[in-house]
């Protein structure tokens, strides 16, 4: 071992570059396979044991229906599930457990350490919002709290990204314990210390917490906690702690399910809840355990089949969904890394091609050239060996450029392949950016036939090459040099298997990075924001900013008083799938929007509007009449696809209107203002 | 005037070649004077490490010596600009080493031929090419690489390709280093047969004597100087000169006592 460590020492110190490059590209490589097997299939075959294990003693939840509870920008509540509902299951004999939750988002948890003497928790039920605590979150609380877990990433809204602090560590930041009332007589799920919560309202206000959540804030059973609410804060004391399924060990990281039961809860009576939210009890989840031998797929399609007859908003999870739930969101947020590492990647690695097989080259026959010079060739000569060794591998040399000779029939064909090679080649960025084509078809077309045409390209311009170095390039040479071109050419051709090896790797190489960057590109394009977006978007979550404090935000030193527009954003959930997001979800096709109220004269209009937008359709002051008078709205244009699928005056949101305090009976978007966000 | 027309083909004079390893610094010639005639056959023998594959890198010119002079027909090939030093060389000094003396990627022939493939000058003679094959029994062997020929017949192209350009003198570094005793003879017995024959002038270095026993001459060298030198025909036989070529090497004895 000695022996093999000091020849390796040796050889470290004789090529210090190679050296470095191969370790590099062997960590690179090292670290993206732990990283694609650990964190994303590792966490991925979590998932299968986390959503077998999510709903505890219950088979199935029933939810709100849609993707998302629509408790959008600033919004505490969810959109509440009829208790109708809870008394259909619970006269269903396959059910043998219907427990209805009540869950609200919370601000923050905290341990305030053992109890207090029992009235005094009673002093702390605070009436409205404490103002000291408004402004901009220091973390992502406010997205956090949507019960069960963090927004889905790819969904998030352009306001979030941009809200200084507060948007930069969202997708991932662990949620607050979520609140969650609950009548259930046993445990949801297995306690690990103390007692399930006594179904009398005690006269001492107690609380049972996810193991999950009494380790994230240091809590155990006896300790009095500190829950901040948008109603302000309550104390309650922990009497048991359950364990629930977490992702990643408990940790505070990686995604969660976007609906149903939350994971991170701190469950209370229902009555508490009540008292510490102030809001009458809406039932957001309902948990639904089934009577021995009762299949639960049976059940759930019976289920979603009557909730749809009889049009109620709710549906039936099942462990599938919830896994299918969270891959969605998963996947999303990895992919700009993704391209980034691979990318990085496959430079080190033409990088590291390139020097090794230079190297090599070099020092495999670095005797060969000592004799080459003894038996007479110049430095120039050997230079110039070395030199175009280094062009036809590096393949910066004119080959390309020069006219082929079709002498032989070998070359023709040669450079009829090349040809080919360079036309398939330019499929890639042609399919990519060029030809419209539908987006089910999209994704697949492109890795099928751009990847794979890129690859054959590059495969098929090889050979030419080669030839062309032997046959044209080594006389050019030659004559150039005084060298005979036989020599020249023997050379070359000699050292030709490593030089098509190179090649093919080269271009493999290239040929990710051309695509990975073509890929990029096209994917980031939409969603970089334009010249007409404003220098900061400030978001104001909890119910946003109250009324006369604009003014005391245009104040703030460097801010510009009359350039200062108030928003306000709603996320709802489109009644109708004009987007075609229940075939697929992708990040173009959702089933909700982003909404922006905003005074239209101050945005849109005047000569320096504060929302410069190149209206594709229509115009700037049609929009401006319409919008004022609140009947349609502008659509952005940020995916022309998107785009195509709406046509001027749909009825977009009839039917989320009617579900919120919202417009009227219908919104139409406005006719031909649909300001895009990049121009070409 | 061509200086090459009556001066001995290898003329060495006072020649001293150093080599620094950082603070180390090795004399590897320390004034090897040597004057080698049109025909002779010198082989130049001495212990390892003593400066004889130096002299011969220095006599080719491709290693400039630090003192002293080296002439080659009459040439002085340090005073040359490194072209016409290669140039000169490629016409005028055939080099033969122990080892690594041929490209693996070209034919047997096309070896022979890379001295006359460099240079616009010179032009393949055919009758001659089949000559120098034939007689070195390569006939067989000529589009056979490197690497499908015995270590004898290698050595043998890499004769062939010293000659190719009818040069006056050759150089060979233990050419039969790696050989077995029949064909490092066999070797010996073409070599010798250029000088009788062809007037060919030939320095090879060997550290064995029944090597040595081919040559007309034999220089000893220790330590980067000129120990010594014999013609071979005052020894009857390999024998003979291995026991004197022994008794010069061998370290003086302790002599008071
Ligand atoms: N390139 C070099 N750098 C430093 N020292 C060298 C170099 N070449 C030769 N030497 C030193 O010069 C001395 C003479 O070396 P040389 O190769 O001429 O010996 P040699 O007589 O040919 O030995 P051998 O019979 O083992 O081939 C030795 O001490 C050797 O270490
Ligand atoms: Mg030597």
């Amino acid at each position: 071992m000695r022996v093999v460590s000091r020849l390796v020492l040796a050889n470290l110190r004789q090529h210090p570059a190679r050296m470095a490059l191969t370790s590099l590209a062997v960590i690179a490589a090292a670290c993206v396979v732990i990283w694609v097997v650990s964190g994303y299939d590792a966490l991925l075959a979590q998932f299968d044991a986390f959503a077998d294990e999510y709903l505890g003693r219950y088979q199935l939840a029933v939810v709100p229906e849609g993707p998302e509870q629509p408790s959008g920008m600033g919004q505490p509540a969810g959109r509440p599930i009829p208790p109708e509902v809870v008394h259909l299951l619970q006269q269903d004999p396959d059910v043998a457990a219907v427990d209805p939750l009540v869950q609200s988002p919370t601000k923050k948890v905290t341990r305030v350490g053992p109890p207090h003497e029992p009235g005094e928790s009673k002093r702390a039920v605070a009436a409205g919002p404490n103002p000291k605590r408004r402004g901009p979150p220091k973390d992502g609380s406010s997205r956090g709290g949507r019960p069960g877990g963090t927004k889905r990433p790819g969904m998030a809204p352009p306001t979030s990204g941009a809200s200084s602090a507060s948007g930069a560590a969202r997708p991932f930041s662990w949620p607050r314990p979520t609140l969650v009332g609950t009548g259930a007589q046993e445990p949801p799920h297995e306690m690990v210390q103390g007692t399930w919560l006594k179904s009398a309202a005690p006269d001492r206000p107690e609380g049972v917490l996810s193991d999950g959540a009494a380790e994230q804030i240091n809590a155990d059973v006896g300790d009095e906690v500190l829950i901040e609410t948008e109603r302000g804060e309550f104390r309650l004391t922990i009497v048991g702690i359950v364990r629930q399924a977490s992702l990643g060990g408990g940790g505070p990281r990686g995604p969660a399910p976007s609906r149903g039961p939350a994971a991170n809860a701190m469950y209370v009576s229902v009555a508490l809840a009540e008292k510490i939210t102030g809001e009458p009890a809406k039932i957001n989840c309902i948990n639904v355990a089934l009577t021995d031998g009762v299949d639960a797929e049976s059940f759930r399609r019976r289920w979603n089949e009557r909730f749809r007859r009889e049009g109620f908003a709710a549906a039936v999870l099942d462990p599938g969904d919830v896994k299918e739930d969270m891959e969605q969101g998963f996947s999303a947020t990895r992919v700009r890394n993704q391209s980034y590492a691979a990318t990085g990647i496959s430079l080190l690695a033409a990088l590291f091609i390139i020097l090794t097989t230079l190297g090599m080259g070099v020092d495999e026959r670095i005797r060969q050239l000592a004799m080459l010079r003894a038996v007479g060739l110049t430095r120039g000569q050997v230079a110039a060996m070395i030199a175009v060794e280094a062009l036809v591998i590096t393949r910066v040399s004119p080959l390309e450029a020069m006219a082929p000779r079709a002498t032989t029939q070998a070359t023709r064909h040669l450079t009829a392949a090349a040809l080919l090679g360079l036309t398939l080649i330019a499929v890639n960025p042609l399919l990519v950016f060029v030809v419209p084509m539908a987006d089910e078809s999209r994704y697949g077309i492109y890795a099928a036939l751009g990847c794979t045409s890129m690859a054959v390209g590059f495969v098929l311009l090889a050979p030419l090459a080669i030839l062309l170095t032997e046959r044209l390039f080594a006389p050019l040479l030659a004559v150039v040099l005084r060298l005979d071109r036989r020599l020249l050419g023997t050379q070359l051709g000699g050292n030709l298997w490593r030089t098509v090896g190179t090649t093919v790797a080269l271009s493999l190489g290239l040929g990710l990075f051309v695509a990975m960057q073509t890929w990029g590109y096209s994917m980031l394009e939409p969603f970089v924001p334009g010249d007409w977006a404003p220098d900061v978007l400030v978001c104001f979550p909890y119910g946003g900013l109250p009324e006369g404090e604009l003014d005391d935000v245009a104040r703030i030193e460097g801010v510009a008083a009359e350039r200062c527009l108030p928003l306000a954003v709603e996320q709802p959930k489109l009644a109708e799938d004009i987007t075609g997001s229940r075939e697929r979800q992708t990040i173009a096709r959702q089933d909700n929007v982003v909404m922006v109220g905003f005074d239209p004269e101050r945005a849109l209009g005047g000569a320096d509007p504060m929302l410069d937008a190149v209206f594709v359709e229509g115009n700037r002051e049609d929009a401006i009449e319409r919008l004022r008078a609140a009947t349609a709205g502008p659509v952005h244009d940020c995916r022309r696809r998107l785009a195509a699928r709406l046509a001027l005056d749909d009825e977009v949101l009839r039917a989320a209107a009617a579900e919120r305090p919202f417009g009227g009976p219908g919104f139409r978007l406005a006719r031909g203002c649909s300001p895009r966000l990049r121009p070409g | 005037m061509d200086p090459s027309r009556d001066a001995p083909p290898l003329v060495v004079e006072n020649l001293t070649k150093r080599f620094r390893r950082g603070e180390v610094v090795i004399d590897a010639l320390r004034g090897v004077s040597l004057v080698v005639q049109r025909g002779e056959f010198v082989a130049v023998m001495g212990a390892s490490g003593s400066g004889k594959s130096t002299l011969l890198h220095v006599v080719a010119g491709l290693t400039p010596p630090d003192d002293g002079r080296v002439l080659v027909d009459g040439h002085d090939l340090a005073a040359m600009a490194d072209r016409h030093r290669t140039a000169f060389r490629r016409r005028h000094i055939g080099l033969v080493f122990q080892a690594f003396n041929l490209i693996p990627t070209l034919t047997a022939e096309q070896n022979i031929l890379l001295p006359i493939l460099a240079d616009k000058r010179l032009g393949v003679d055919n009758g001659r090419l089949e000559d120098l094959i034939a007689w070195l029994g390569l006939a067989g062997r000529r589009s056979h690489r490197p690497d499908a020929l015995s270590g004898g017949e290698q050595q043998r192209v890499a004769i062939a390709r010293a000659l190719v350009t009818d040069p006056t003198l050759i150089l060979a570094d233990e050419p039969t280093g790696s050989l077995d005793s029949v064909a490092g003879q066999e070797l010996c017995r073409l070599l010798n047969e250029q000088c009788r024959e062809h007037g060919r002038t030939i320095v090879l270095v060997t550290h064995e004597p029944s090597v040595a026993a081919w040559a007309t001459r034999v220089v000893v060298l220790r330590d980067g100087q000129v120990l010594s030198q014999f013609a071979t025909a005052e020894f009857g036989d390999a024998h003979a000169l291995a026991a004197h070529y022994h008794d010069i090497v061998r370290p003086a004895p302790v002599t008071n006592a």
